[in-house]
C-alpha cells in the first residue's frame, strides 16, 4: 500500500466522522425544540452510536482526534503525532 | 465596609421607563415562526456540504451574475 493511497483512505475516514458528526449536531438542535420526536431521537441516537464506532476505528489506525479527556493515547504521547486532523494541507500534497 | 459584593439596587420596574413606546400608542415587535416538522433528511455528506440535514432549510448563497459564487470583478460591488 503505498502513501498516497493511504492517505486518502485516511482523509475518506475523516470526512465520513466529519458528516457523521453533523448530522448529531444538526438533530441534536432539532431536538432542542422537538424533544418528543421519537424518529428524529432514534436517529440521533444511530448516528451516535456510528459517529463512536468511526471515531475508535480512526483512532486506532491513525492516532487521536481530540486530546485531554477526550481520546486516549498509546506510548508514547500521540497528540504531538503530526498530522492533526485538521491539517487539510497534507492531505491535498500531490493534489 | 465590604467591598466583596456589589451594592443591592432595586430591579427597574417598567413604569420607570416614562417614556416606554406603548405610552404612544405602539407596540413592541412579535414574531412568529411556523412550527417545524421532520419529513424528509438529506445523507450526511449532502447534508455537510448544505449545511443542514433539513432540504427545506437549505439557502445557498448565490450572488446573481456569478459562476459557482467565485467573487470575480464582475460581481464585486
Amino acid at each position: 500500500m503505498n502513501h498516497a493511497h493511504a492517505d486518502n483512505e485516511r482523509r475518506e475516514l475523516l470526512e465520513q466522522i466529519r458528516a457523521i458528526e453533523f448530522m448529531t449536531i444538526d438533530l441534536n438542535l432539532y431536538l432542542n425544540t422537538h424533544p418528543n420526536d421519537r424518529r428524529a431521537l432514534n436517529e440521533y441516537n444511530y448516528y451516535t452510536r456510528q459517529l463512536q464506532a468511526l471515531r475508535r476505528e480512526y483512532e486506532m489506525r491513525y492516532g487521536p482526534l481530540t486530546n485531554f479527556g477526550y481520546s486516549l493515547s498509546q506510548y508514547p504521547w500521540a497528540w504531538i503525532n503530526e498530522p492533526w486532523p485538521w491539517e487539510e494541507d497534507h492531505y491535498m500534497e500531490g493534489c | 465596609m465590604n467591598y466583596r459584593y456589589p451594592r443591592y439596587c432595586w430591579p427597574r420596574a417598567p413604569y420607570m421607563y416614562y417614556d416606554y413606546p406603548m405610552r404612544k400608542g405602539l407596540e413592541l415587535a412579535e414574531a412568529y415562526i411556523p412550527y417545524q416538522q421532520y419529513t424528509t433528511s438529506l445523507s450526511p455528506m449532502e447534508a455537510l456540504r448544505a449545511g443542514t440535514m433539513f432540504p427545506e432549510l437549505v439557502r445557498p448563497y448565490e450572488k446573481k451574475g456569478c459562476e459557482g459564487g467565485k467573487a470575480d470583478e464582475s460581481c464585486s460591488r
